[in-house]
């Protein structure tokens, strides 16, 4: 087993023109995309929004190998409704096979959800393959900012988040070494019943979650010692400005999302 | 037991923007009953090196034989080799977990499939190795003191009864005393008949200890000798971030201000050796 072939947020280090939006502005557009992604009435519509997403891809510089691997987890789930509104919907028959019949509402519809499906994970990757975790987290922090009259701790649900998102590759490294340590010591975690596998990994677990709680504790210790009381009074060694550029672009996804708006109404 | 690597290549995470080429190239040819030591900067690949040596990595390029086994061919018992080839990684005592020290050292062997009378001879031999006494045996492998759990971890991996011991930086971290403990448990393995190959940072320990030593830089083997042949190219070794062991730059300070020493001298008793020597010489005169 390679854990560390194993990436969570997928981060895809560069300088495209998306790399360098501001992270809210990409949290925002993923908002407004993935409402609008619903939206379309017709045929144009969905064209128009699959231009979009491939322009985001060009312009994330993000080869089309790792766009595709983040497709590869749902590729069931969009199979499986395809199946099922191929075959489920009533409707004018187009084919059948046996006693089942496909009719063309049906093959629309998953046409329209496959179509949906993948422009939405498309769309959601990006913004993950484009950010890196700690922007990631420092937008959200100042875009939940507002709610905190209403007692959403965004300050300390941002640091959750990045402290999480931080120790996960430090855990992986640390499960990776300790596995290989027993191992080396004969330990043997690809054979044998499921109770058996379970038993065998008593020795990885153990050390790794001893591992994380004195982790937990020395880093509650240095974040004190740096005199870290919370989130008041904090301010930003960088702190994020708005360019041009994220004007622009959430001008125009404001302008596609009242179009498609407007346009769902007037049918 | 030799182990021998062939044109070793190493890459990590090929094909991707975090592709790393840990090992460049690399052959070496480790007899056996040999106390090898392997040094370089922190980087230069020895812990992906050493892990080569029982088969948890697999070159990407290049052969690994152990015992005349290609590690990397379909039919090689890796279990087989990691009972021959034990490997000591760093801070080994992060990977305690069991109830008690007898417990925690008898995985090993238990991973064997050795019968109980055994697995009980080979945890109090490799206790009375390490200098635990039966006392240890039912205390928890938890809340020992940093050179007593390493001493555990060690004995669990002595438990195996390797033919070769591979340890990664077996003193770092330790207090003085716990380091001198390990360093003379470790200089007694040879005796054992065991074959060693040392990891580490400090010149000392391994001019002390090696017969054989293996400079690694940035992936490459970028020299190797005995310690007296290779810790007389100073400059070089300090142009890649390493250095000389303190005895060794005491003498060489001391030949620039006009003392006549001989060459070789790495380790501290060597150091007084010669020095008095001198000393004894330049009074005759006087």
């Amino acid at each position: 087993m390679n854990l560390q072939a194993l990436t969570i947020g997928q981060y895809y280090p560069g300088n495209s023109a998306l790399h360098r939006l501001d992270p809210r502005t990409k949290i925002l557009a993923i908002l407004i995309m993935s409402v609008a992604i619903f939206l379309p009435t017709n045929w144009i519509g969905y064209v128009v929004m699959t231009a979009v997403t491939l322009i985001s891809v060009l312009l994330s510089q993000v080869p089309i190998k790792f766009i595709l691997r983040g497709l590869k987890p749902i590729l069931i789930l969009m199979l499986i409704t395809t199946v099922f509104n191929a075959f489920l919907t009533p409707g004018e028959v187009a084919f059948s096979v046996g006693p089942c019949e496909v009719t063309w509402e049906g093959l629309r519809l998953s046409a329209v959800a496959t179509v949906r499906l993948v422009l939405l994970v498309i769309t959601a990757s990006l913004l993950t393959l484009t950010t890196s975790p700690i922007l990631l987290t420092d937008g959200l922090e100042q875009l939940l900012r507002p709610l905190a009259p209403l007692g959403v701790p965004s300050h300390e649900l941002a640091l959750m988040m990045t402290i999480a998102l931080r120790f996960i590759p430090t855990l992986i490294e640390e499960a990776d070494r300790i596995m290989k340590a027993q191992a080396a010591r004969g330990a043997d975690f690809q054979s044998g019943n499921l109770i058996a596998r379970a038993k065998g990994l008593i020795p990885v677990m153990v050390p790794l979650f001893v591992a994380s709680f004195r982790r937990a504790d020395e880093l509650a210790t240095a974040m004190e010692a740096r005199g870290y009381r919370g989130g008041k009074g904090r301010t930003k060694m960088r702190s994020l400005t708005f360019s041009t550029s994220d004007f622009v672009t959430l001008a125009f996804l404001g302008v596609l999302l009242a179009a498609l708006i407007w346009m769902r109404i007037a049918a | 037991m030799p182990i021998t690597l062939r044109h070793v290549s190493h890459v990590y995470q090929p094909g991707t923007p975090f592709e790393w080429r840990a090992l460049d190239d690399v052959s070496l040819e480790i007899p056996e009953g040999q106390f090898w030591g392997i040094i370089g900067a922190t980087g230069s690949g020895k812990s992906t090196l050493i892990q080569h040596m029982n088969g948890l990595l697999k070159p990407t390029s290049g052969q690994v034989l152990v015992d005349g086994i290609d590690l990397a061919s379909r039919g090689a018992d890796l279990k087989q080799v990691r009972r021959k080839v034990g490997l000591v990684f760093q801070y080994p005592e992060h990977q305690l977990f069991a109830e008690t020290i007898y417990e925690d050292v008898a995985f090993g062997p238990r991973n064997l499939k050795l019968d109980a009378a055994e697995v009980e001879r080979r945890v109090l031999r490799a206790m009375e190795l390490v200098g635990l006494d039966e006392s240890f045996r039912s205390r928890s492998p938890f809340g020992l003191s940093g050179g007593q759990a390493r001493r555990v971890a060690l004995a669990g991996v002595l438990a195996m009864e390797p033919k070769v011991l591979i340890l990664d930086e077996p003193t770092a971290g330790l207090d003085p005393r716990g380091r001198e403990e390990i360093l003379s448990l470790v200089s007694s393995f040879p005796k054992l008949g065991m074959t060693v190959v040392l990891v580490s940072h400090s010149m000392d320990d391994v001019a002390q200890l090696a017969d054989h030593v293996v400079v690694m830089h940035r992936g490459r083997v970028h020299m190797q000798g005995t310690p007296a042949d290779l810790f007389k190219r100073k400059e070089e070794l300090e142009a890649i971030g390493l250095g000389v062991p303190a005895a060794a730059e005491l003498v060489d300070r001391l030949r620039k201000r006009g003392w006549t020493l001989p060459d070789g001298i790495v380790t501290l008793d060597q150091a007084v050796h010669a020095i008095l020597a001198a000393m004894g010489k330049g009074g005759a005169a006087r």
